[in-house]
């Protein structure tokens, strides 16, 4: 039986990462235990786990300054709702409202407002984290702006658990949008991209742009959203603008505002994170497949690759603009899961596309996704994981690709 | 000391006999960046002419041990690019070609060599822009701003270099070519693209850059609030980011900068003024002018004795060249002039400018102060003379102790020109040994003997990896002005017009 141990204070992560090092005991980190994490449930082995979940203060928010630095384990719902005190957002928002900050981090996790407000990469400004010889590092500090020596904090965006055991992080963030609103409508197929694609073109400063497809079996028809924000003037000229080129139909409403056909949008989740709400809205079982498809954005317009992954059991939720796909498979069987992933790949090959699984059936892992789960230079990344990680404490399975 | 004989040859193989120079003159151009307090003669410059040949340079140099480091247009003001004692330079200036332009994915394809400004230029008809524009953009190049994380004015409202670059390719120290992120926003695994961006030319040498492209702003208000003092002008910005405001950028100029820039360029600011605050937004025209209207409010209620607009380009334009030129401008008020490069907390602002000016007047000497105001990033600059070396010695005491008092208040040493030579021994100060071994950890993966630009960054070799790794990573200490280097070679042999380089704070 494998070991649990969620700290409540980072000096004791800290003893219990310097056991496993004197042990080479491997062990793999934990979040808020919100999002599946291939690299424990897909080894043979169970290794020991460390969960942050406890590690949830507020170590300092300047809202003047606009600045916060939070332990890794508070739920990004939760920063978000510090901030909102203010009038601030992390301007990231990732879809996973509970997931621990520093597990979205360490995912990489993105949202929706990808295209206008940026990811982590765009907003972090300093880290604490634990290092493969058990110390206490700190990098970047509490200014906005710093070319003080390496950008370790950076390093450690999308590490998955394999670099360290991040504890602390500091975000620049932002007030909250004005008045943000959007617009909603329903499209019987995927031409919508055509009218997004025309949009992106001519330059429209959108917030957001999120589709969806139907949530019946059977249907093949898309949810739109296109969010923007501003003094009633700004709004006015951008909604005209997309009124133009999308045509009638489109309905405006407030950010809070329910949708009858929308229920997981555009309501207090605003700033935290949709996805929640899609799997109900989708009633997808648990262990369903979640496939998060990075791809260049002219790949992302193109109609065919959502239409060639239309199927009775496929759910896509798309943020085209920014090259943010996710494909969703409605059932918990491996086997299923497999096939979908290979039936993929030509397609993918074709996108210039990569992967990062967001959630699966146990049987499956990383190397199911082959090489659209490495990322240029990943011969380099194995490299820098052995020469961080010495005792290969930190287990992460990402690292051991072929 | 020129390329031995056998090197030389091979180097010329290489590349040809025009793109290898060891000759004094080429010596002594390349001996310091825009930072002259701090020179050394590099080994010889090399010109390679694409991929291919830099990574054959790249493997001699691994093969003969010998140092080197990349240098873009040398405009860099921390010394990144002075080169240790027997470093030969990797001058990028040929790697000037733009590849791909593709609008759709809002990105350009493009070599280090390329000047900042000119990938503005170029896809300005198309109606984009790249955001990073330090001062030094007309001469600074795209590799060097991604080797130093590069900001601007305009960094306020959109990031810095790293927030605006998408992709890499890289020549590691041993020859290997490796290609970092992409057209896609983001990729699976660990950032490495953010990694090495801003490494200052210490893990590889870049030879194509994928740049994200922004679009031209519909339209741009630019504000100037005239202030009777300096504190007045930093409260007014404290006090327009706390509305919830984020102008594209807020630039702040003090009465002695204001002098120079007058009589130079005459941009109209009011010389009885003792600081402007340039104030800029962008966006849509339809609804910027209620955001300029409540910005001109907040400057009023924040004590602006008076609140200007720009009427048209022409005038923002001769705004914008006076604080972008504002530098050089200093030259008609001073024989030469420090600048550093601190960040603070914005809401100290008030608190530290007073310190400055304190600090200044402790030693005698003037500190004028042309900053991002926005970002909380300070560029005080030093006036002092050349000639005078007590003066010498206090501008270096004072830039050090304006460094001082942004730490005390929980700021940083450099907020875009990065540590080079001129902040390492301070890297102590900032960072516990246990943080500064990490990052030199991370150095010694990268650049495991030590020769990719050796002797920057870090204070001195303790415990931490790159000397465990390099047993001759000892650092030579480049000569600060006036402390002589057995290496420089003599002001006699040299054309006296150059002397202007050493004399001035500036890359001539």
């Amino acid at each position: 039986m494998s070991n649990r141990f969620a700290p409540e204070h980072i000096e004791e992560a800290q003893d219990w990462l310097r056991e496993r090092l004197s042990a080479k005991q491997p062990f793999a980190l934990r979040g808020a235990n919100s999002r599946f994490h291939p690299q424990t449930e897909a080894g043979a082995t169970d290794p020991d786990r460390l969960s942050t979940a406890k590690l949830m203060r507020t170590n300092f928010f300047d809202p003047d300054d606009m600045v916060v630095g939070v332990e890794s384990g508070m739920t990004v719902a939760s920063l978000q709702t510090l901030l909102a005190e203010k009038s601030m957002v992390l301007p990231v928002n990732p879809w996973f409202a509970d997931s621990a900050i520093g597990s979205a981090f360490a995912c990489n996790d993105i949202g929706p407002n990808r295209l206008n407000m940026g990811g982590f990469r765009d907003c972090i400004i300093g880290i604490e984290y634990l290092n493969g010889a058990g110390e206490r590092v700190h990098a970047g500090g509490k200014v906005v702006k710093n070319v003080s020596g390496y950008d370790l904090f950076r390093m450690l965006i999308g590490s998955l658990g394999g670099l360290g055991v991040i504890t602390a992080l500091n975000f620049k963030v932002l007030p909250q949008p004005v008045a943000p609103h959007g617009l909603y409508g329903r499209f019987p197929d995927s031409t919508w991209l055509q009218n997004l694609a025309e949009l992106h073109s001519a330059r429209v400063p959108v917030d957001w742009v999120q589709a969806v497809s139907a949530g019946e079996t059977g249907r093949t028809d898309w949810l739109l959203g296109i969010g923007f924000s501003g003094n009633a003037a700004r709004r006015q000229r951008i909604e005209t603008e997309i009124r133009q080129i999308f045509g009638a139909g489109l309905q405006l409403l407030a950010d809070g505002e329910p949708h009858s056909e929308w229920p997981f949008l555009p309501g207090t989740d605003r700033f935290t994170g949709w996805l929640p709400g899609l799997r109900k809205f989708w009633n997808l079982p648990a262990q369903h497949l979640h496939l998060m498809v990075l791809l260049p954005t002219k790949e992302a317009l193109n109609p065919m690759h959502l239409e060639a992954v239309r199927t009775d059991q496929t759910r896509i939720a798309a943020h085209p603009i920014g090259g943010d796909l996710h494909f969703f498979l409605d059932t918990e069987a491996a086997a299923a899961q497999r096939e979908f992933i290979e039936s993929l790949k030509p397609l993918l090959r074709r996108a210039q596309a990569k992967l990062v699984l967001g959630n699966a059936a146990p049987e499956i892992s990383y190397a199911d996704l082959g090489e659209f789960a490495r990322s240029p230079g990943y011969s380099l990344v194995q490299r820098l994981k052995r020469h961080l990680d010495p005792a290969g404490v930190f287990h992460a399975p990402f690292y051991d690709l072929l | 000391m020129p390329f031995a004989n056998p090197i030389r040859q091979e180097l010329v193989r290489i590349c040809g006999k025009e793109w290898v120079k060891d000759d004094p003159i080429t010596l002594y151009a390349y001996r310091s960046d825009g930072l002259t307090l701090y020179t050394a003669p590099p080994l010889g410059v090399v010109y390679p002419g694409n991929t291919d040949e830099l990574v054959r340079v790249v493997k001699l140099f691994h093969r003969e041990l010998i140092s080197f480091l990349p240098r873009g247009a040398g405009t860099g003001l921390s010394g990144g690019a002075v080169p240790r004692e027997g470093s030969a330079i990797l001058e990028m200036a040929r790697f000037k070609e733009i590849h791909e332009v593709d609008l759709v994915n809002r990105t350009i394809t493009l070599g280090p060599g390329v000047v900042n400004l000119r990938i503005s230029e170029h896809v300005k008809p198309q109606g984009y822009h790249f955001v990073p524009d330090p001062s030094s953009q007309k001469a600074c190049t795209i590799g060097g701003n991604v080797s130093e994380n590069s900001g601007g004015p305009h960094t306020l409202k959109y990031g810095v270099t790293v927030n605006h670059v998408l992709g890499l390719e890289v020549v590691l120290p041993d020859g290997e070519v490796v290609e970092l992120g992409g057209k896609h926003h983001n990729q699976p695994g660990p950032d490495l693209l953010g990694l090495m961006i801003g490494s200052e030319g210490t893990f590889g040498v870049v030879t194509k850059i994928i740049c994200r492209l922004t679009p031209n702003p519909e339209k741009a208000v630019t504000l100037l609030g005239v202030f009777d003092s300096v504190r007045g002008a930093c409260d007014a910005v404290s006090g327009i980011i706390r509305n919830g405001t984020i102008p594209a950028a807020m630039e702040l100029i003090d009465k002695t900068v204001i002098r120079a820039v007058e009589a130079a360029l005459k941009p109209g600011f009011p010389q009885d003024a003792e600081a402007v605050l340039i104030v800029e937004l962008e966006d849509l025209q339809d609804g910027i002018e209620e955001d300029a209207e409540l910005v001109e409010r907040m400057l009023q209620e924040s004590g602006a004795q008076d609140v200007k607009r720009a009427k048209d380009e022409a005038e923002r334009a001769r705004i914008w060249r006076a604080r972008k030129e504002s530098f050089g401008a200093i030259g008609q008020i001073s024989p030469s002039y420090y600048v550093q490069d601190g960040v603070i907390p914005r809401s100290k602002l008030p608190e530290v400018i007073d310190q400055i000016e304190a600090i200044g007047q402790k030693y005698n000497l003037t500190v004028a102060n042309v900053f991002h105001a926005g970002d909380g990033n300070l560029h005080p600059l030093i006036l002092f003379d050349y000639e005078d070396e007590e003066q010498v010695e206090n501008t270096h005491k004072v830039g050090e102790e304006i460094l001082q008092v942004c730490m005390g208040y929980g700021g940083t040493l450099s907020g875009e020109h990065g540590i080079g030579l001129e902040k390492r021994k301070l890297m102590g100060e900032l960072y516990s040994e246990t943080d500064l071994a990490n990052m030199q950890t991370l150095r010694a993966f990268f650049n495991p003997d030590g020769r990719l630009n050796p002797s920057k960054i870090f204070p001195t070799p303790s415990r931490c990896a790159e000397a465990k790794h390099s047993p001759q990573a000892t650092p030579s200490e480049s000569s600060p002005v006036g402390a002589g280097h057995a290496r420089d070679l003599p002001a006699d042999e040299l054309d006296r017009s150059k002397l202007v380089a050493r004399k001035s704070g500036i890359a001539v």
